[in-house]
């Protein structure tokens, strides 16, 4: 109880220069999994798992300037990236299952998500419906106590490799929009689930697309309710305090960092000031979401952040290639530059385009009026 | 007490000069009158903001440079005259002359900004000054007025305000090495620029939302609403940088330069950004004296040259040690 911030600071920095993986994490396939997996065992035996999670779930419900202490040691030991192969089940799936999970949803599933036993992957895309989710027509007919599941999703991060889905389906066939969807566990072994790996365009197999003919889920499987889904699914709007980012930000700052000690360019050395200008600015902007969020509940700043993080880490891609040009080992080479390069342009179109995220944006936060999208 | 940001009762405090704020500098009054706050002098010092952040002993309100910062904003968002800001550093750097720092607190003497360039000193609205502060790289100098020479008026109308070039003064009657009073200096203009990017929002989100075309609110047209969150989030990015600057200085983090530094980098350009923005969105109206918006712009500019201009906000960024990877909090 009376550990301070900075024995509790100091005890986070010992134990990741302990234990943070030397070697850098696999980019698909089951190494992938298996890198994800190990780590976040890890973690859990050391006493780190579950930082944002309730006690009740196992969590150490971490006070938020403790949440941050973490993340800005995590991000400076070079700790594997919190958007890994677990990042579903840890910070969203598990999430949603508090809020919203039967008890025996929550006493089976929860444990296992924070020991590292398994891979949660998110069935909410689809091909005809990308920015305008509540548009999803996969759907789920009950006959007797189970869901027969039939059509397709994409985009699903880790599909290949994971043991759940978070799927969201519409089970009444006479709603439309956000009405009669349901949010479901479905095992990733079910018969008639077919899983096609998608290559993006910084190389790896990061996406899949997920077919499902005839796929039969128990209705035991619904968390929130039948028909509820759409509900459940925002359910963890107000879980998020945005201090999950808070290593990627601070890793993307110790990027331009790197850029700017790099740099010969005197030409690029007034970007790379505005450059670490706005890391600084994200860090603060994200420091003040995070304090706020603890004492009350907060608008949709946090998809001002998202997207200021967002746009920065192109930019800041952009000035690297620019810096070391195409052909250098470090923008070559596995894990590269290149690399970060190409996925940053995923930055902007994963989890709700930049296009969406400025209407949403003006419409909640600046209160602008509803027009045609 | 937040360790990172300005907490809600230092935000409530600052607000409630808000009426005065809207009383006694109404934007408009620039239209008629851009000169109109030299005889404000008294009257701001009544209100005791000349003081905010100096100890009680030394004549002000003992407050800390989290309420200054806070109320520096609200100043950018009425385009308070500079001399105000000149005002406040001089009452610092004055410190050693309890006669002359009490007389500069209590209004009795005003004071007029300039900047140092290379031919000598720009002065911006400081016709009236009895005392005149130069910024400069070095840091800031007080003199008296009247010991200025080959002043020259070089314009009244296009920056909104008088313009005037002198020589390089020599003798300052108090200053201070930027070492000491550049933070201060620096972020007391990025909290202008800061209120200058809010006002400027507010205003085109509000004409966004009366001003119809096509039978609807410009507003509810994408292109519109994706200026305005643009916009949004520079202020967000402003406001935070800043807060988080004046709360590092106040607690005496080692980082406390970086941050002003980095947040005097951002309010300039979120100025800049918002102000030209704010012109697109009110469209032709916009383009006309009568608006206020080129008022806000003209102002941004004046506050970026005090402050050294863009390149010299990145230099001064360049020149601190990086804030990644050390303790953060």
């Amino acid at each position: 109880m009376s550990e301070s911030l900075d024995e509790f600071r100091a005890r986070a920095r010992a134990w990741l220069q302990a234990n943070v993986p030397h070697h850098a994490a696999p980019m698909e396939g089951p190494e992938s999994r298996d890198y994800a997996l190990a780590w976040q065992k890890r973690q859990y035996e050391g006493g780190w798992a579950g930082l944002t999670w309730p006690q009740a779930y196992g969590g150490r419900e971490a006070s938020v300037l403790q949440q941050i202490a973490w993340f800005e040691e995590y991000a400076r030991a070079n700790a594997p990236s919190t958007h890994n192969a677990c990042f579903v089940g840890t910070n969203h799936a598990g999430p949603t299952l508090i809020a919203c999970g039967t008890d025996e949803q929550k006493s089976f599933h929860l444990p296992r998500i924070m020991k590292g036993e398994v891979i949660w992957c998110q069935g909410f895309s689809e091909p005809n419906t990308g920015s305008d989710l509540a548009s999803l027509r996969t759907k789920g007919v009950v006959e007797g106590d189970e869901l027969v599941v039939n059509g397709q999703k994409i985009w699903s991060s880790y599909a290949d490799i994971a043991d759940y889905q978070e799927l969201l389906l519409r089970t009444d066939p006479d709603s439309a929009r956000h009405h009669g969807l349901s949010w479901v566990i479905c095992k990733m072994d079910t018969p008639g689930i077919t899983v096609r790996p998608i290559k993006t365009m910084a190389g790896p197999a990061k996406f899949a697309e997920v077919f499902y003919d005839n796929v039969r889920i128990p209705l035991s499987n619904v968390v929130g309710g039948l028909n509820n889904g759409w509900k459940t699914a925002m359910s963890t709007l107000g879980f998020e305090r945005g201090t999950a980012s808070l290593a990627l930000q601070i890793s993307l700052g110790q990027r331009v960092e790197e850029l700017i000690a790099a740099n010969k360019d005197v030409a690029l050395a007034e970007t790379l000031m505005d450059l670490r200008a706005d890391a600084a600015a994200l860090r603060a902007m994200s420091y003040q979401f995070a304090v706020k969020s603890e004492t009350g509940p907060v608008g949709s700043e946090g998809s001002m952040i998202r997207l200021y993080f967002a746009e920065l880490a192109q930019r800041v891609a952009k000035a690297s290639i620019e810096i070391f040009g195409i052909a250098a080992p470090n923008v070559l080479e596995e894990h590269g530059l290149g690399f970060d390069y190409f996925d940053a342009y995923s930055e902007t179109i994963a989890g709700g385009t930049a296009e969406i995220q400025r209407n949403i944006i003006a419409e909640r936060v600046l209160g602008l009026p509803r027009g045609s999208r | 007490m937040s360790i990172f940001h300005a907490t809600a009762e230092q935000h409530e405090l600052i607000e409630s000069f808000s009426r005065p704020l809207e009383e006694m500098f109404p934007v408009a009054r620039l239209h008629k009158n851009y000169a109109a706050d030299a005889a404000q002098f008294p009257a701001a010092a009544e209100l005791g903001w000349f003081g905010i952040a100096l100890p009680e002993e030394a004549g002000g309100i003992g407050l800390s440079v989290v309420e200054e910062a806070l109320l520096f904003a609200s100043f950018g968002r009425h385009l308070v005259t500079p001399g105000f800001m000149a005002a406040a550093l001089a009452a610092k750097i004055a410190a050693g002359d309890a006669a002359l720092a009490q007389q500069i607190i209590a209004g009795e003497l005003s004071v007029g900004v300039a900047r140092q360039n290379a031919d000598g000193i720009t002065l911006c609205d400081a016709q009236n000054a009895a005392l005149v502060l130069v910024l400069s790289e070095q840091g800031a100098a007080l003199h008296r007025a009247e010991a200025l020479t080959q002043r020259k008026l070089l314009d009244e109308a296009q920056w909104g305000m008088a313009l005037e070039s002198a020589a390089l003064p020599g003798n300052p009657i108090a200053q201070e090495g930027a070492d000491v009073i550049g933070a201060d200096i620096n972020l007391l203009i990025a909290a202008q620029l800061t209120g200058i990017a809010a006002a400027t929002l507010e205003m085109a989100v509000g004409y966004a939302q009366i001003r119809q075309q096509f039978g609807v609110p410009i507003g509810s047209f994408q292109a519109i609403k994706h200026y305005c969150t643009d916009m949004a989030m520079q202020v967000q990015a402003a406001k935070d940088s800043l807060s988080f600057a004046a709360v590092s200085m106040a607690g005496g983090r080692a980082d406390a330069r970086f941050q002003v530094a980095s947040a005097l980098v951002v309010a300039i350009r979120a100025a800049f950004f918002n102000t030209g923005r704010n012109i697109q969105i009110h469209g032709g109206m916009g383009f006309s004296a009568e608006c206020d918006a080129h008022l806000f712009l003209k102002r941004a500019h004046v506050l970026e040259t005090l402050a050294g201009g863009l390149k010299g906000a990145r230099a001064a960024l360049r020149a601190e040690a990086s804030i990644f990877g050390q303790d953060a909090a």
